[in-house]
């Protein structure tokens, strides 16, 4: 709501939405902190060990042939495409909850793994750990749930 | 030899810091031999545009996280 009312201070929709994103970023910071101080925040804790990246490889580390990443050919025609960003979002939701804040810090809000580890208080290591996995889920996620509906 | 595992947690790494010589170099080996790498580099690196384009094809903020 808050949001809202400040809306006439804003010229274009862009700077509103930057703007939006600022607020959510120091939500999205205060509640991590908060978590950490009560010992809830265990993002690496979170999935079984590994489960994510185990699903997509074999032993020998090697990409498990179901699990082989396809072309997704070119990201600009990609972004345009309302059913990519639909995907998109399903998939961020379906990452673990700790995983989806430091990915949304670092990738949708564009602040760097040492200032989310200082503000958060984790290890930088850490961060990019989490970073890691949640990637390897989400580009699996959007593989099957992009590619897999647009071919016939 | 590094196996695809260990190379993408350098491709991941290396959207978020710098990689030493020594990790640009076992990478770039293994993607020079690994086509399916490949792809997951231009997928991890296609996330990341994706981030940056997130606010301007959302008309409201993501909601859940």
């Amino acid at each position: 709501m808050a949001a809202i009312e400040k809306e006439a201070s804003f010229a274009g929709r862009s700077g509103y939405e930057t703007w939006v994103f600022g607020i959510l970023k120091y939500k999205i910071l205060d509640l991590m902190r908060l978590q950490r101080k009560q010992g809830r925040f265990t993002p690496l804790e979170e999935e079984g060990e590994d489960d994510a990246i185990d699903r997509q490889f074999q032993a020998n580390g090697r990409w498990r042939e179901e699990a082989r990443p396809a072309s997704w050919g070119e990201p600009d025609r990609a972004f345009e495409t309302e059913h990519f960003w639909r995907v998109f979002d399903a998939c961020m939701l379906a990452l673990p909850d700790g995983a989806a804040r430091v990915f949304s810090l670092r990738e949708l809000m564009g602040l760097s793994t040492a200032d989310i580890c200082r503000e958060v208080g984790i290890r930088e290591s850490n961060c990019w750990v989490i970073l890691h996995r949640a990637r390897l889920r989400l580009r699996a996620c959007l593989e099957q749930g992009w590619l897999g509906e647009e071919t016939p | 030899m590094m196996m695809c595992k260990e190379a993408t947690r350098l491709m991941s790494f290396r959207q978020d810091r710098r990689l030493t010589f020594r990790e640009k170099v076992s990478l770039r080996l293994h993607l020079s031999m690994c086509g399916a790498c490949r792809e997951c580099d231009r997928q991890f690196t296609l996330l990341h545009e994706a981030g940056k384009r997130y606010p301007a094809a959302h008309d409201h903020p993501p909601e859940g996280h």
